[in-house]
């Protein structure tokens, strides 16, 4: 095992220094550092891919860091495998669960436990029932799996990580699938193994969850851990601004606009979506306005988009565009312009050269095709325009997108959607992944088409973004709309407050 | 600068071609090594298989016969492949196809030939396109995985051919053979005379449904659509195309192209339906696109290669009493070989070396 131990100042459990992790071209770690005392619960916060799933693969071993150290107990130590991180005393319990769905609820604790040959039911089931009696709750260790609600299954999977001698309880976004009946009965229990001497890691990207659960709070962006505070002395606003803070240069010369006609209209729309549950929502996009949607990440704001774009079933609800003589019912007109979240998977077709990619869903708005058949010619030297507009490097229009950086991708996705003068813009996260110039370069293009008198509805989880060119800002918390407001000075506080799940001006549930 | 454009066709167009018949060679060589230790007498085997493939005009005439059915099964294969479906159905579809062509030519005795042929071409295009249409919605709609469907499929429309040639359509002249009446003479397609050689006319059908499927697949706005389902069926979905309805029209073209192989082997080859009616075209068409990388032309030249090895092979066995399954073996270690050659691990392990290559002359000069 490791080095000789050496002396550490204080008595944390554990503690991680400067981690590094690089990917060939991503850094998803870069000097990330946590320390956990003994009987705590630490929340790690942070957005998707601010590091906080795989800082805590490092931590199970799945991951092995370029550098950094790992100590605990005050000794350095290597974590190589799973199989190590259990033998010190750390329990897992990962997002989507892994138990076996074919097997019994006792077979699965057996595969974690067992380390003979031989396996009894009746050993692991006796094992099972201390384990319940220690840690509450009932279960049935003849159960399938398969045959367990969510709520159960996670429940076996926390069975299954205390089964060893365990010092250290990490789990990753433990609530995103839970009921609230649920996840209050996991925090009563939560707070009870810290009672008992237990450290908790709790990867969360809900505000709200941090403020009820938590002691510390360590928040991380962009693959580092950016502070730790004293949940008891912090506030919402400043966790959101360690969360999103990014500075873009917010200086933008924008006419005054009236809000004219109504080019989006959302009413009363309910999505069951995977990750979040939208609720009776409604909102409206207006000629000559920006309207940005600020929150973290996760709480309905890409279902919502991806209903608006027509590639996720309503439960309920009406999405409008325009007037009926727009004729924009499918919202798949050359006037509205759809920026995906992923444009990977929803922007592009990778394998397909550019030429083909700029004009993808929009070769017969362009007049690109006659009887069914494509003038090949003119869409080249149409995209050959678009990407000289845009701005996108390429060797020539016939490389494969998949062969461009992701910020010429992303400037190829803008080309296709933005060239044909859009009257609807509808945008997510638009700059992820950008540098501050391009980032520049596409709210710039967002302006432009409501300086021309257009609509935007602009999603975006980074603030700065959302202030910089907004001219309504609504807060999505919880698969809802939160609360309106102007942009102002101090409105950081007032969103703070929004997305952390407070209410401003909207009715009570 | 049009010439860019030119150059990275060429050149993506090479590596791809230079991959593929170095495949092949190294394939033919390892089925060499397998005759010789197996105590083949090679020098017999070889002209046997050249003479048998390619040596006179009834050798290239049996070569070109041969290739039809797995090209146009192939053309079909290309397609699913290209909108990312894949098609084990084209033996299932080329029975129903065949067998529908039996129904309609005793039904409408058409006297004009080239009537009689349209109708039969349009009866296995359809026939053959219901039946892997079918598996397409399934895909669309119940989510059913079209690899599974179209095998199954397999089973219900060669037995259904089957049940047909031994119960209602049976040839009671037959000499007792399970099998069905010769199919009129209008609906049968002729040899053709061309120069010192003859040419079987459903190869220049096959050439044309080539020609077809090129311009398909490059040239129309709904093969631009299937190809971007083939490579992100999200960014599909999300540009606006209907993804079910694409599904369903590229399955049905993959089974359509094999109908129309099942009533082209019946019109100018066998004339008649029997058990024994396609030896594996099916699953040799699925090795003909993979070899001609799911490019019209590609499917064009590997149907030829694949062609002229089954010829040579059966005048192998008469030869040099070689066994004619042989050809199968070389077929299959081609196709192993080019999974392999193809594999992302693989290339991306060149593309390492190339890399530690590249950064050592750096380090030298």
């Amino acid at each position: 095992m490791g080095p000789p131990p050496k002396p550490a100042p204080g008595s944390h459990l554990l503690a991680l220094a400067d981690i590094w992790k690089r990917y060939d071209a991503t850094v998803a770690l870069s000097g990330a550092s946590l320390e956990i005392e003994r009987g705590e619960i630490h929340a790690l916060l942070g957005e998707n891919g601010a590091g906080k799933t795989t800082l805590m693969n490092v931590l199970d071993g799945i991951t092995l860091p370029d550098s950094g150290t790992i100590t605990w107990s005050d000794t350095e130590v290597e974590i190589d495998s799973p199989k190590s991180a259990v033998s010190l005393g750390i329990g897992m319990v990962h997002q989507h669960d892994r138990l076996v769905p074919a097997l019994t609820v006792w077979e699965n604790i057996a595969l974690a436990v067992g380390t003979s040959f031989k396996i009894s039911r009746d050993e692991i089931a006796e094992h099972l029932a201390e384990l319940t009696e220690r840690y509450g709750g009932v279960i049935n260790p003849d159960a399938l799996v398969s045959d367990l609600s969510v709520g159960e299954r996670q429940w076996v999977s926390l069975l299954r990580a205390l089964a060893g001698e365990v010092k250290l309880l990490v789990l990753d976004e433990p609530t995103s699938t839970l009921t609230p009946i649920e996840r209050d009965r996991l925090f009563v229990a939560l707070r009870h193994y810290r009672a008992a001497g237990l450290s908790v890691i709790f990867i969360t990207h809900k505000l709200d969850e941090v403020f009820a659960l938590c002691d510390r709070v360590t928040v991380m962006r962009g693959g580092e851990t950016v502070s730790t505070f004293d949940v008891a002395s912090t506030t919402h606003a400043q966790l959101v601004q360690s969360m999103v803070g990014r500075a873009v240069d917010t200086d933008f010369d924008r006419a005054p606009s009236e809000r004219g006609e109504i080019l989006l209209q959302v009413e009363s729309l309910s999505v069951q979506g995977a990750r979040q549950t939208i609720v009776n929502l409604d909102l409206e996009v207006s000629r000559g306005e920006v309207v940005g949607i600020a929150g973290v990440d996760g709480n309905g704001q890409g279902e919502l988009i991806e209903v608006i774009c027509g590639v996720r079933e309503a439960a309920a609800g009406a999405v409008t565009f325009g007037d009926e003589h727009h004729g924009w019912h499918n919202g798949r007109a050359a006037s509205v312009a759809r920026i995906p979240e992923d444009r990977h998977r929803h922007g592009l077709a990778l394998g397909l050269p550019l030429w083909e990619n700029v004009h993808l869903g929009r070769f017969r708005n362009r007049g690109l095709v006659r009887n069914g058949f494509l003038n090949s010619r003119r869409a080249y030297e149409a995209s050959e325009a678009m990407l000289e507009a845009f701005d996108v490097r390429c060797s020539s229009p016939d490389q494969p997108s998949g062969e461009l950086s992701g910020g010429n991708q992303q400037k190829a996705v803008l080309a296709r959607e933005l060239s044909d003068d859009p009257d609807l813009v509808v945008a997510m996260n638009p700059c992820r992944g950008l540098d501050i110039g391009a980032a520049r370069f596409v709210l710039d293009q967002l302006v432009a088409v409501r300086d021309r008198d257009g609509g935007v509805l602009f999603v975006s989880y980074d603030l700065d973004e959302i202030l910089a060119i907004s001219d309504r800002i609504l807060v999505m918390a919880s698969g809802r709309i939160a609360g309106e407001l102007k942009p102002g000075p101090d409105v950081i506080e007032q969103i703070g407050l929004l997305m952390g799940g407070a209410e401003i001006g909207v009715k009570a549930q | 600068m049009t010439s860019k454009r030119d150059a990275l066709g060429l050149v993506l167009l090479g590596r791809e071609s230079f991959v593929v018949s170095a495949v092949i060679i190294l394939g033919l060589l390892l089925s060499l090594v397998m005759l010789a230790v197996t105590g083949a007498d090679l020098g017999e085997a070889l002209p046997a298989l050249l003479s048998g493939s390619v040596g006179d005009a009834r050798a290239i005439e049996e070569t070109l016969s041969q290739s039809v059915p797995i090209m146009f099964v192939g053309l079909g294969v290309a397609v699913g492949l290209r909108a990312g479906l894949f098609n084990i159905g084209g033996e299932g579809q080329i029975y129903v196809a065949a067998l529908a062509g039996i129904v309609v030519s005793q039904w409408l005795p058409v006297d004009v030939p080239v009537l009689a042929v349209a109708l039969l071409l349009v009866v296995g295009f359809i026939a053959g396109g219901i039946w892997a249409a079918a598996a397409g919605w399934m895909r669309a709609y119940l989510h059913m995985n079209e690899v599974i469907t179209t095998i199954l499929l397999n089973g219900i429309g060669f037995l259904l051919a089957s049940w047909a040639i031994h119960g209602p359509l049976r040839d009671r002249d037959g000499g007792g053979f399970p099998w069905s009446e010769k199919i009129g003479e209008p609906f049968r397609l002729p040899i053709l005379d061309i120069g010192p050689l003859t040419m079987p006319s459903g190869f220049l059908l096959a050439l044309c449904a080539a020609v077809i499927v090129w311009i398909f697949l490059d040239k129309t706005v709904i093969g631009v659509e299937l190809r971007t389902l083939g490579d992100n069926r999200d960014a599909a979905a999300y540009a606006g195309a209907r993804v079910p309805l694409l599904v369903i029209v590229a399955m049905g073209c993959a089974g359509a192209l094999a109908g129309i192989a099942g009533v082209v082997e019946l019109s100018g080859s066998q004339e008649r339906l029997s058990d024994f009616f396609s030896p594996g075209y099916g699953f040799t068409a699925i090795a003909v696109a993979l070899v001609g990388n799911a490019r019209a032309g590609g499917v064009v030249l590997a149907a030829l290669f694949f062609g002229a090895l089954t010829a040579g092979a059966s005048s192998m066995e008469r030869i040099a009493q070689v066994p004619a399954s042989t050809s199968l073996v070389a077929q299959a270690i081609i196709v192993a070989l080019l999974v392999v050659a193809r594999s992302e691990r693989l290339g991306r392990w060149v593309r390492a070396r190339r890399q530690l290559a590249a950064a050592l002359d750096g380090q030298v000069t």
